[in-house]
């Protein structure tokens, strides 16, 4: 898992899952926390396609936190206004980057997380696929 | 016009800020947030794309302290986004990276990826329902396979040569930003589009309904319709890599205009408005395709109607700035008007003595 992947799990991952894992963490690690959790507006730019110019779309809130220990940093992002998702997110980041013992656990319950968004498109596109329309010919 | 301040009456607006919060109290003990997310997903879309911003859980205890009224829950998003300090951007994101949930063309039966209707009003009766029972789980449905591609009608008019291909270069460096820079006209198209996109509903739709009634450009055709969340990224601050924190729900309106059927014109005379709504206001996206395609034909000359006129459209869409000049009227003019009474009793004055001198 790359740590761009990781990133987009911990966003899915649900906050109660990823506090109990950071708290695990807290307890054999020191680490700062550096940055936030900040709740705060991410400017959502979109591609127009005709002549693809780039425009400011919408603004959504998010809430970013970063920690660093052992001199690596954990960065976690998520949309919405989750201050303890943020940082239990960035904790656990900064975890699995120095491969601390929850690390497999960790990317086991990501992997799941990823799974389960993956699952959750393929039931949406389920109910969606029967509505395409079948163009009967006229003889 | 003059303002003066008033005096007194603190007490009955003290006693009707009291009435409103009983009110809202009321509601809220009765409907949780919650459920207006859920049974309220199209209206709070609207609070959304015009409270230019997306927050479904503001948008739903918005919509509830507004007592429903949607240009109230606007204002309260907006103020609310006016406290926070902004993070950073995204990547643009493009149409092609869609998760699509509908996709219609009015102007291509066979498309590629197909006509998929989705969750749609369009084909039902709009008579007044009673409640009625919910309606089974749909059942021994072919389990479809994974989702198919759905390439731009656009892409098919520039195979064709019917439409000019995209500039080499973004025609602009960076994209302006109307909530932190005054609006200055002649806006370029990145304003435009993000004013329109946070624009009110009802002035989007009334604005293109005029110009498809003889005050703007020729029939238009609904090239595609889509819609489906698109992927939210950004730059990863460790990595500097591209990486995705969620999903945005959008619907977009491809408006086909057909060019000047001169022999004389560019053969690649084909042109395509653009429009966009955040969730599924497919209305507005089609009346913003419109718009947008009659302000980008009218640059540069003398506007020869109200929806060719940036000035005019740009400057009396947004909800919030035109209810509150509209509604500012409810405040005392008291000087204003005894100004008025004077000048009008002088005149009346002078046309009786007018009168009887005759």
């Amino acid at each position: 898992m790359t740590r761009e992947e990781r990133f987009e799990a911990i966003a899915l991952l649900s906050t109660d899952r990823l506090v109990e894992m950071a708290d695990r963490v807290l307890e054999s690690i020191d680490l700062d926390v550096t940055h936030g959790p900040t709740v705060g507006l991410l400017m959502v730019r979109h591609e127009e396609p005709v002549e693809r110019l780039t425009f400011n779309l919408i603004e959504v809130t998010v809430t970013e936190a970063e920690v660093l220990a052992d001199g690596e940093r954990g960065y976690a992002m998520v949309m919405g206004r989750n201050p303890e998702h943020a940082l239990a997110g960035a904790i656990l980041d900064v975890a699995i980057e120095l491969d601390h013992s929850i690390s497999s656990e960790a990317l086991h319950e990501l992997r799941r997380a990823q799974s389960a968004e993956e699952e959750r498109w393929r039931q949406e596109w389920a109910e969606v696929a029967p509505t395409a329309v079948k163009f009967e010919e006229a003889l | 016009m003059g303002y003066t301040s008033v005096r007194g009456g603190l007490d009955a607006i003290h006693h009707a800020e009291q009435l409103i919060e009983r009110t809202v109290q009321r509601a809220r003990s009765s409907i949780d947030p919650a459920q207006i997310q859920s049974f309220f997903g199209l209206a709070l879309d609207r609070v959304m794309s015009e409270g230019s911003l997306y927050d479904p859980e503001l948008a739903a205890i918005a919509l509830q302290q507004a007592e429903g009224d949607i240009i109230e829950a606007v204002i309260l998003m907006r103020s609310f986004r006016s406290t926070l300090p902004r993070v950073g951007y995204s990547f643009a994101a493009r149409i092609d990276e869609q998760r699509v949930h509908r996709r219609v063309s009015a102007a291509y039966r066979d498309i590629p990826g197909g006509q998929v209707l989705g969750c749609t009003r369009d084909y039902t009766l709009r008579l007044l329902g009673m409640p009625v029972d919910p309606l089974d789980d749909i059942q021994d449905q072919d389990v479809p396979g994974a989702s198919p591609a759905f390439p731009t009608v656009i892409d098919f008019l520039r195979r064709e040569g019917l439409m000019a291909e995209p500039p080499p270069e973004s025609p602009e460096e960076n994209p302006a930003d109307i909530t932190r820079e005054p609006l200055r006209i002649p806006a370029p198209r990145s304003a435009r589009l993000q004013i329109l996109a946070r624009g009110e509903s009802g002035a989007v739709l009334s604005l293109a309904y005029g110009a498809l009634r003889g005050y703007g450009l020729a029939h238009p055709y609904v090239g595609e319709i889509r819609s489906g969340p698109v992927p939210v990224s950004i730059s990863h601050p460790v990595t500097g890599r591209r990486a995705r924190i969620g999903w945005l729900p959008v619907t977009e309106a491809h408006m086909v205009f057909p060019g000047s059927g001169s022999l004389s014109s560019d053969a690649a005379d084909m042109s395509v408005g653009f429009g966009i709504s955040t969730g599924r206001d497919e209305r507005k996206a089609i009346s913003m395709g419109i718009i947008d395609e009659n302000l980008t034909r009218a640059e540069g000359k003398t506007p020869g109607s109200p929806i060719e006129d940036q000035e005019y459209v740009l400057h009396h869409i947004d909800s919030v700035e035109a209810s509150g000049f509209v509604e500012h009227l409810k405040l005392p003019h008291y000087v204003t008007f005894q100004s008025q009474l004077h000048q009008s009793r002088r005149i009346t004055e002078l046309v009786k003595a007018s009168r009887a001198n005759d």
